[in-house]
């Protein structure tokens, strides 16, 4: 208990110790804008990398549709706080509560769906709420909602994306939790053992949708300006990546894949040209070099590494 | 004393295929009971009728527990929550997860947390976990594996991995228990051990059990009665003294001269 208590304060005092300083860094201006605006777009990827990541490396169901829960989260809240001139905490809770509730009527009819066929449903459904707003007048169609007020500052952004991180952390580490993984690992054992596997498949679909939802209100109350098309197909993969790269079932993993991968696309900003076939190459080369278990293979290979060596060795000899 | 389970003219058909055809049986409270035949006799689709993966194509099948109910329109994990637990022929564990967890997982219906107290860790969060922790140490001490209770279950040997499966299936404190193969790839050792175990289990919690089983050591040793299922029908029931001495049987296995 006493070591819990520990690893606890130490956490608390680093999470209070980040939030001050780039709290500091911000209101004295050693932030740039630009450097802020992605280190809020990094915090907004964490949200969405953390909460895809309960749906798809924790319970292995495959959805390619989290920019679809992103961009209602984003409309209701840019609607709520620009048209309704709503206070931005019930536009954030509302929207976060409105994409779960759309999870949830989605879930219901897809997650009887497995691997591929999952995929794509998940993925039309992103298309179709991207197409709705692109056909409704009333939230700016294709031209999208501009002067959007900005209410997201760093208290907001920093206390949403630590409250994921720990709140899908806690889940997990649940009973709740591991029935979410042992539909991942066997779906019939999981059945046999009592869990309801559909009731934990949508569940897991609500929270991540939920958090999605979160991560939509706090980019539309950042970023003024809202357009169907930044909650397309490429959005979705987006948050995949992030969270393939960091390691499907690993909440550190997305923390890092997210950040890495939105440093990057910052750092490839400036050659727009080859930024593309860049980013390309070197997801290429960090899925190549870096697969799963990091630590298992850096074992694995020192000892390859060592036994060629020996192997060398004896040639020699023989010569 | 009433029965526990009956299956009353039961039947299973895959299109043409009668995989089981109008089978009866009765299984009482306590006792241990065998289910043999040869492959593809259908034993492991009776199981997975009483279970609920497959749906009965005709007749009728029903738990005797607290209350009488009809297996053929209960879910999996309905006919699991109401006490049937069940190991599988090809070991079905979680594999990535620890020995520990796979039997954490089973507990979870037995959790007295909810939703709001996972999320934020709560007290009651605490309180529950400890108590789960408690138990599926208990149990794996029982079952000899609270020592590797740590590694991922796809680490260890195959005898474990079985034992394994059989602890993740008393964490739901069942009334019946079917073992489907208990003893495929062991050592004469493990297995006697084995039987020593099943008994064991059986009288400590309070447990009716029905195995499938190759091994005649097995089969012959602990079961009271032994149905013989071939080609989907029920072709003998009896002690095992009679089955060893019953020609259809004898017949259903060797053939005819």
């Amino acid at each position: 208990m006493g070591k819990m208590h520990n690893s606890f304060w130490r956490n608390t005092i680093i999470l209070a110790v980040l939030f001050t300083v780039i709290q500091l860094l911000i209101s004295t201006g050693l932030m740039d804008q630009h450097l802020q605006l992605n280190l809020f777009l990094l915090c907004i990827n964490i949200i969405l990398a953390v909460s895809l990541n309960l749906i798809t490396g924790f319970t292995g169901q495959f959805s390619l549709g989290h920019a679809g829960f992103m961009a209602i989260g984003a409309y209701i809240s840019a609607v709520m706080t620009l048209k309704l001139n709503l206070p931005f905490p019930l536009a954030i809770v509302t929207s976060a509560i409105a994409a779960a509730i759309v999870g949830i009527l989605v879930g219901i009819p897809t997650l009887r769906l497995r691997g591929d066929y999952l995929a794509i449903a998940t993925l039309g459904l992103s298309e179709i709420i991207r197409i709705i707003a692109l056909n409704i007048d009333y939230i700016g169609g294709a031209s999208g909602l501009a002067d959007i007020p900005r209410y997201v500052n760093w208290p907001w952004i920093f206390a949403m994306t630590v409250a994921t991180v720990i709140i899908i952390y806690n889940f997990i580490h649940s009973s709740y939790g591991r029935a979410c993984i042992a539909i991942r690992e066997d779906d019939i054992a999981a059945e046999a053992v009592g869990i309801n596997i559909t009731r934990y498949k949508i569940l897991a679909f609500t929270i991540g949708a939920f958090f999605a939802g979160i991560a939509g209100s706090l980019y539309a109350n950042y970023f003024y300006f809202l357009k169907p098309n930044a909650f397309g197909f490429m959005k979705s993969i987006d948050i995949l990546v992030m969270v393939v790269f960091g390691g499907l079932g690993s909440i550190t993993g997305s923390i890092v894949g997210a950040a890495a991968l939105t440093l990057l696309s910052m750092a490839l900003q400036d050659l727009p040209t080859i930024r593309m076939i860049l980013y390309a190459i070197l997801l290429l080369a960090i899925m190549l070099y870096r697969p799963q278990g990091l630590l298992g293979n850096a074992e694995i290979s020192w000892k390859l590494l060592k036994k060629r060596g020996d192997k060398d060795a004896t040639t020699i000899n023989r010569k | 004393m009433p029965p526990l389970l009956t299956a009353n003219d039961i039947s299973k058909n895959f299109g043409g295929l009668n995989a089981i055809a109008n089978v009866n049986i009765e299984i009482h409270s306590g006792e241990i009971v065998g289910l043999i035949g040869p492959n593809g006799a259908g034993k492991t689709t009776l199981f997975n009728l009483i279970t609920g993966v497959y749906v009965p194509s005709g007749g009728t099948l029903r738990l005797h527990g607290e209350v009488d109910v009809d297996l053929a329109k209960a879910s999996p994990h309905e006919i699991a929550a109401l006490g049937i637990a069940r190991t599988f022929q090809n070991i079905r564990l979680f594999k990535e997860m620890s020995v520990l967890d796979n039997v954490l997982v089973a507990y979870h219906i037995h959790v007295n947390y909810n939703l709001l107290d996972a999320f934020f860790h709560t007290p009651a969060y605490a309180r529950g976990e400890a108590e789960l922790y408690k138990n599926a140490v208990e149990l794996l001490n029982i079952l000899g594996l609270a020592d590797k209770k740590d590694l991922p279950a796809k680490n260890l040997p195959y005898g474990e991995q079985r034992r394994l499966e059989i602890a993740r299936a008393l964490a739901l404190k069942p009334k019946l228990l079917l073992l489907d193969e208990p003893a495929a790839g062991m050592n004469p050792q493990e297995t006697a051990e084995l039987i020593k175990l099943i008994s064991w289990l059986r009288d400590k919690f309070g447990l009716t059990i029905l195995l499938i089983e190759h091994d005649m050591s097995v089969v012959m040793g602990i079961c009271q009665r032994i149905y013989v299922l071939d080609y989907g029908r029920l072709i003998a029931e009896g002690t095992p003294n009679e089955i060893k001495n019953n020609p259809l049987v004898i017949k259903a296995y060797l053939g005819e001269e």
